[in-house]
């Protein structure tokens, strides 16, 4: 070939290739296009990666660079609506407190149902909190348990894969981005101050109600006379910053040599919560060296290192809304006078106090005694001012990797790991913090995880003609250890010493391992995992794919005798596109079909499942006043030698096509899942003296439908638009219980959940409400609760027997959205870039907490609001009055319709062109604006102010309890001006 | 070679980070339980001397609140927590009734401990002291079901440790068998001096044989009627018991009124058997301070955010208050405290039997009587009068030491034609006696009264009160027993429930 014919062909993933005739130059200049419509990149697996073409599962891939203008500091945060299959849910706007993740629908009803966090090939649980954006080059999701199975017996619940950032063979490029945030909530609730609410009862009194709960009684004339002289507090606004704020700063650095590449990265980040203080800072680094020792051996370093410091206020927003308006923070000169009290206010100051009351007679003012706001606690701000709260963590992990190429095409990989999180916490309130006369106390808490992993594989690749084949054999030890510290102490000479030298009193430990107040150091027991792991690939002609894995896990958590388990998948793929009738066709690009099986496990449950645990359990005996006798007792929870591992055998079947080009592109993914040995806390009867037990109990099965649908509209020089849309549908049914019909849990207040077989896993079960009692007469007329009475909520005698009882509880909803969406809409018109991302979630239902709370039924409009007066004035029929007659936890009354949608974000943004940022000396400028949650629409059904928020309290956190809202948090909107620099 | 080098570190790393699967803890538990030997037994038993800590904490509501001796505070409240104490001061109740359900898992986990020690008595070595611990395991049982069986009739019979299985499948069984449970545990300790007659003084709190004759007193008194061989028996075991306590002849040898709660004079000669409870942040400090105490008090009677639970009834103030002079009246309740920041005195009533100043809230150093001398005195004056189908000088004698210790008028024979007169005095004195010490529900029950009095009292008595309610209703006999919790139901639909629920 005469030299100047030559032809060099440039191609570089996620580019155009360029093809340049070489001619007679010795210098070649190559401009390469980014391909948007390219098909094929590599995609991570576990213990390897794949090209995206040769997939057989259900995986799903994201850029890191969607994520890096995303104004907030938790990564999850920023993928919520990204990924078809993949929820993530703010259960709280606290910042500092990661969303639920979930990863295709509910399978499990084990402690935990949050997927495995890979980053880098090393699981680390909560693994996105500590991330910087910036570091991240894409995350996949592996949704299907073909392409989870190679993770075993913890790949049940999904696995997310993150890879990081590695040096390039260039010379040193610098990256520094700079983001400046502002926050406030969304919305608040409406509630009534005390005049309008005496006001209210004053109008009742004209109606011709009576009853000490419908008139103008002494407490609420007082409370209106108090709000009168010094004016309203708006108490939701007192718990609320003016102006939050979130600032983020990262660098990075990333160059090398042929033969060693480094990236170095650190961010800093400031991220205020919209309540006081709430607050988040958060360092962080990365380094990683790639060095090739010679031509077959290949070293490599990857560390990071995250410090967090974080605060939350002691109180919940709750308390604060609780808290009446006529109650000022701090006591001024009048209300001094008054009470005779200074500084913060409280409830318990407005005591036996005397106020004027007109009486009905005209005659001059009399003096009356009323207690206004007879709570114990301390007002909420006066709670912040006296207690702090905070808790760090460091984080480092630490990994060290070794590839040698033995022979061609066969290569051995050991990766030697540490994972270490020690994360410390410390509270101190003063004398009379929360409560009066409460000694001031300090509690110091510790935590240290480490994790220590070893992973080696052999890996094959050979290509022979059209065959392509791919080995994996591996072996794989890790062992997890995590040690508590407690310390909780009293009596403290002085609030000026707030360190635990100066306590005089220490606790003693209480039960639970340290997790409460007490004092004492807590080791749980090491848990090992075993694992040996295998995969083959096989493609024939880039058309036929198979892959075949399997995994056997042993894990120490459980007995012998049950610790082993097999993890197998296959799954095979057609491109029928690569056939001979579709090659090289315009309008259908690519098309291919995929299959897949696979077996995942699920461990998640207690150390002790196994294990018969006593608890310390002491006693006094002795003359005086005693002195303490040691003693044990059996814990609530019964141990079973017997569980073992919980399994999910799942079907996935997938097409993947691509139109005009690759213009439009299409993934649809169905699948269809059955968890049997069900990892169950089972309530058990608690005359045994226990009041749970694991079992491995039922079946559960899954099934669902994803698409993922990519087009790009525009694809002109000054003119892009590309709109991605996904859509998730998820259902799942109870097919068996260990032989019962159904388990029944109590909730965190009175609230029932019921897992029925044959039925949707966890449905609200209690009574059906109809109407309001408009009368004594009406419910001794019918059948009634000892409970019921005139204005209290009406019960359904559901079975018809003529009396209500246990047995007229039937099915009220259940907490499952009938589907999930998202879309983005990206433009570009020259240098400018918009886009927008719109993210639903439809047909679910929250049982809303917020009715426990007499408060909320007293002074919140949305709850008072055409509701029963008297038998002449019964409201619109179904609103009762505050919180009368029977519980209303145990009916449908707080079941309110969660569905949204919101603009979860915008962000516009201009790239400076060349010629200004070479003038510049920079090689890249682009500046933006983004906001997050700018708008929300929800059912007017809804009473609350975050549809979002899914908080109950630590112990309650049961999979058995779904969909209660505890007082939400407001929702938090943000806005963000950034800069990113490149040189 | 080079290679073999990179292959020997790797190796090397490998081997460091290679694990050990069996663990010494995951092995299995040692066989026959936790214990081992004697002291491996007695921290059981500690155990479930301290499992009576949570008993204890809401007995008070199943008893107490639902007589005519206390109600809850303000009427009307619609707080969460005044529903719950509304409705069983009401005894308007529903399954669901989470202190119910509390009350019944502490008490039965109590019995879960003691059947956890009888299970593992086997290792104690010493007869005498295996003796004794099987004595206490089996009084703490006979306790925990007299209580049961008295709230809830029918019960679970559990006498070892439970499956899952077996607890799912469990049905409850009539209340006899539940008695003779009790009996047969109590009559064991008796008839084999299981127990010592006193503790050593380290020991002090340990039941002891008095504590178990005078349990046996009290089930033969509540089980059977005056015409049973068992009821008669309980004459002599008061005997013994009042016998071994000094054998008080009046009120003047007993110890007094303000001291048998004494704080200072705990385990005192009053003292047959109570709940242990000591201050110091150790985790078993008394919790009724903090329970009863009055509410925003600030810190002027006692710290913390006390509850005001259990607040006395206008008509038992009114009973005390016949006898201004009543000592016991001190020692019971209160109703007022005076306010240092202002200067002046607040008016709250509040019970004071078990209140003491504490350093941390619910860290109170009391001790709970459940089995004291001025009970058993009172309650062997009633049944000698019962026995004999009138007053006798002997019945009349015991009636008169409490009342003498109280320094109010005392009876004589001859002020009591009938013996409907001297029960109607025995009655209201063991009301004022025993007043918030969880007695008179039961003494109610007992004397088949409780549901003509609670009624009494809702609609009449305590009508002030209760009036402002609108829907206070006249309650039925049914109402008297205590449904099964909704949670047992839950699990096992086919649990019988008690009628009316």
């Amino acid at each position: 070939m005469p030299d100047d014919k030559a032809v060099l062909v440039f191609s570089f993933l996620g580019y155009k290739t360029v093809e340049i005739e070489v001619g007679s130059r010795s210098v070649v200049d190559v401009k390469m296009e980014s391909d948007a419509l390219a098909l094929d990149e590599v995609v991570v697996v576990g213990y390897g990666t794949q090209m995206k073409s040769h997939l057989t599962g259900a995986i799903s891939k994201i850029g890191g660079d969607v994520l890096s203008d995303r104004p907030v500091s938790d990564i999850a945060t920023a993928l919520q609506g990204q990924i078809s299959g993949l929820n993530i849910n703010n259960v709280t706007s606290e910042v500092g407190v990661s969303p639920s993740i979930r990863v295709r629908g509910t399978g499990s009803i084990s402690a935990d149902s949050a997927p495995l966090v890979i980053i880098d090939g090393y699981p680390v649980p909560d693994g996105l909190s500590d991330l910087n954006p910036s570091d991240v080059r894409s995350i996949e999701v592996l949704k299907d348990a073909a392409s989870a199975a190679i993770y075993g017996s913890r790949a049940a619940n999904g696995v997310i894969m993150v890879t990081t950032k590695s040096g390039q063979a260039d010379k040193a490029k610098y990256s520094v981005k700079f983001s400046q945030g502002l926050k406030w909530a969304y919305r608040l609730h409406d509630l009534m101050t005390s005049t309008e609410h005496l006001g209210l009862l004053q109008w009742q009194e004209s109606l011709g109600a009576s009853g000490s709960n419908f008139v103008p009684g002494a407490n609420y004339r007082a409370a209106s006379w108090i709000e009168r002289n010094i004016g309203s507090t708006d108490w939701q606004r007192e718990a609320l910053r003016d102006l939050a704020g979130i600032t983020n700063v990262q660098f990075s650095l990333t160059g090398g040599k042929k033969a060693f590449r480094y990236y170095a990265s650190g961010a800093y980040t400031k991220d205020q919560g919209i309540m006081l203080q709430n607050e988040v800072q958060k360092a962080n680094f990365r380094t990683k060296m790639d060095v090739d020792l010679s031509r077959s051996v290949k070293f490599g370093v990857n560390l990071s290192g995250t410090y967090q410091q974080a605060s939350r206020p002691r109180n919940n927003f709750i308390d604060f809304y609780r808290t009446p308006s006529f109650m000022p923070v701090r006591h001024n000169a009048w209300t001094t006078a008054l009470t005779g009290y200074e500084g913060f206010a409280r409830g318990s100051h407005f005591n036996s106090i005397s106020v004027p009351t007109a009486p009905s007679d005209g005659g001059g003012i009399r003096w009356e005694t009323a207690n206004p706001f007879s709570s114990a606690n301390n007002n909420p701000r006066s709670v912040m001012a006296n207690t702090e709260r905070w808790n760090e963590s460091f984080s480092g992990l630490g990994n060290i990797y070794l590839t040698v190429d033995i022979v061609k095409g066969l290569t051995f990989k050991t990766s030697n790991g540490f994972n270490v999180k020690y994360s410390p916490s410390y509270y101190y309130a003063r004398k009379n913090a929360t409560k009066d006369g409460e000694a001031s106390n300090a509690t110091f808490f510790s935590t240290l995880y480490v994790d220590l992993l070893t992973e080696n594989t052999l890996d094959f690749h050979r290509t022979w003609g059209r065959h392509d084949f791919e080995a994996l054999a591996g072996y794989t030890a890790e062992t997890t250890r995590v040690q508590r510290v407690a310390l909780t102490g009293t009596g403290f000479p002085t609030d000026d010493i707030k360190t635990l030298n100066a306590a005089t009193v220490f606790n003693l430990a209480s039960a639970n391992n340290g997790n409460g107040a007490g004092t004492g150091t807590f080791r749980y027991p090491d848990v090992v995992l075993q694992s040996f792991l295998a995969r083959v690939n096989y493609a024939y002609d880039n058309r036929y794919l198979l892959s075949g894995s399997i995994r056997l896990d042993s894990s120490s958590l459980f007995a012998g005798g049950h610790r082993n388990a097999w993890f197998p998948s296959v799954s095979a793929g057609w491109r029928i596109s690569e056939e001979d009738f579709l090659r090289g066709h315009h309008g259908v690009s690519n098309l291919k079909l995929r299959a897949s099986y696979g077996v995942t496990g699920n461990n998640n449950i207690d150390y002790d499942a196994a294990l018969e645990v006593y608890e310390s359990q002491n006693y006094v005996l002795g003359e005086g006043n005693g002195s303490l006798q040691p003693g044990v007792a059996p814990g609530a929870v019964l141990a079973n030698r017997d569980i073992t591992w919980e399994q999910t055998d799942e079907f996935n079947f997938g097409l993947d096509a691509g139109f005009l080009d690759n213009r439009i592109n299409l993934s649809v993914d169905g699948y269809f899942s059955v968890t049997r040995a069900l990892l169950f806390k089972q309530p058990m009867q608690s005359f045994s003296g226990y009041t749970n037990y694991w079992n491995n109990i039922g079946r559960v099965r899954n099934a669902g439908v994803e698409i993922q649908l990519d087009t790009y509209n525009f694809d002109r020089r000054n003119f892009k638009w590309e709109t991605s849309v996904n859509f998730s549908l998820s259902r799942n049914k109870l097919l068996e219980l260990g032989g019962e019909k159904q388990v029944i849990t109590q909730g965190e207040r009175t609230e029932n959940y019921l897992a029925r077989v044959g039925d949707p896993l966890i449905q609200f079960y209690g009574f059906k409400t109809v109407g309001v009692w408009n009368s004594q007469e009406e419910i001794e007329a019918n059948p009634h609760f000892s409970t019921d009475v005139p204005g209290g909520l009406r019960i359904l005698d559901a079975n018809g027997d003529g009396i209500l009882d246990d047995n007229d509880r039937v099915v009220l909803g259940n907490p499952y959205p009938s589907f999930t969406y998202g879309m983005t809409n990206t433009f570009r018109i020259g240098d400018v870039d918009l886009s927008f991302l719109i993210q639903g979630v439809q047909g679910v239902t929250i049982f809303n907490g917020d009715i426990y709370y007499t408060e909320t039924m007293r002074y919140n409009k949305a709850y008072v609001r055409d509701r029963w007066i008297s038998a002449e004035h019964p409201g619109d029929g179904h609103t009762p009055y505050e919180k009368l007659g029977t519980d209303m936890l145990l009916t449908d009354y707080g079941l309110q319709n969660g569905s949204y949608v919101c603009l979860r974000n915008v962000t516009l943004g201009y790239t400076f062109p060349k010629r200004i940022v070479r003038k510049l000396r920079l090689s890249g400028l682009r500046l933006y604006a983004s906001g997050n949650n700018l708008l929300y629409i929800w059912s007017s059904d809804y009473k609350g102010i975050n549809p979002e928020a899914r908080m109950t309290s630590g112990n309650y956190a049961s999979p058995m309890i779904s969909g209660y809202q505890r007082g939400g948090f407001p929702l938090t909107s943000t806005v963000t001006f950034g800069l990113d620099l490149t040189f | 070679m080079k290679l073999s080098k990179y292959l020997f570190t790797i190796l090397a790393v490998a081997g460091l980070t290679a694990c050990e699967m069996d663990r010494e803890v995951y092995s299995d538990p040692p066989v026959g339980g936790y214990a081992k030997d004697a002291v491996g037994v007695n921290s059981l038993l500690m155990g479930a001397y301290g499992a009576m800590h949570d008993v204890l904490y809401y007995e008070w509501a199943m008893t107490e609140l639902r007589s005519d001796n206390t109600r809850m505070r303000i009427s009307n409240s619609n707080s969460a927590e005044s529903k719950l104490i509304e409705q069983l001061d009401q005894n308007t109740v529903l399954s669901s009734h989470a202190w119910i359900d509390k009350y019944w898992t502490a008490s039965y986990h109590a019995v879960a401990c003691a059947n956890d020690v009888l299970a593992s008595i086997g290792v104690v070595d010493d007869e005498a002291l295996a003796a004794q611990y099987e004595g206490e395991a089996r009084f703490l049982r006979a306790l925990n079901y007299f209580n049961i069986v008295r709230l809830w009739g029918p019960a679970f019979k559990v006498t070892r440790k439970l499956t899952a299985a077996e607890s799912r499948a469990m049905q409850r069984v009539a209340s006899s068998e539940i008695y003779n449970l009790v009996e047969e545990d109590l009559r064991a300790i008796v008839d084999n001096g299981l127990l010592p007659e006193t503790s050593a003084s380290a020991d002090l709190g340990r039941a002891t044989m008095p504590a178990a004759k005078a349990l046996l007193a009290k089930v033969c008194m509540t089980r059977y009627a005056a015409g049973d061989a068992e009821y008669a028996e309980a004459a002599g075991l008061l005997r013994d018991v009042i016998a071994a306590a000094g054998g008080p002849q009046s009120g003047a040898q007993l110890v007094p009124c303000d001291e048998v709660f004494s704080i200072r004079n705990e385990m005192n000669a009053e003292i047959i058997f109570a709940v242990r409870y000591t201050a110091g942040n150790k985790g078993l400090g008394s919790p009724f301070g903090g329970l009863f105490g009055p509410l925003n008090n600030g810190g002027n009677v006692i710290i913390g955010s006390p509850k005001h639970y259990n607040y006395p009834s206008d008509d038992l103030l009114a009973a005390f208050k016949k006898n201004a002079a009543d000592k016991r009246i001190a020692v019971s309740y209160a109703e007022k405290y005076w306010n240092a920041t202002t200067g002046k005195d607040v008016s709250a009533r509040y019970v004071t039997k078990f209140l003491s100043p504490v350093l941390t809230e619910y860290d109170g150093e009391n001790d709970w009587p459940v089995i004291r001398l001025g009970d058993l005195l009172l309650l062997y004056a009633e049944v000698t009068a019962e026995l004999a189908g009138t007053p006798t000088a002997e019945s009349v004698k015991y009636l008169n030491m409490t009342r003498e210790r109280a320094g109010i008028a005392t009876y004589a024979l001859a002020d009591f034609g009938s013996l409907t007169q001297f029960r109607t005095a025995l009655r209201e004195e063991r009301r004022l006696e025993l007043a918030f010490e969880n007695q008179r529900w039961f003494d109610l029950r007992r004397w088949g009264i409780a549901t003509e009095t609670v009624n009494d009292f809702l609609l009449d008595r305590e009508s002030l009160f209760y009036g402002d309610y609108g829907y206070v209703r006249a309650i039925d006999e049914w109402q008297t027993m205590l449904p099964v919790p909704l949670s047992v139901i839950n699990i096992n639909p086919d649990v019988a429930q008690n009628v009316g629920y």
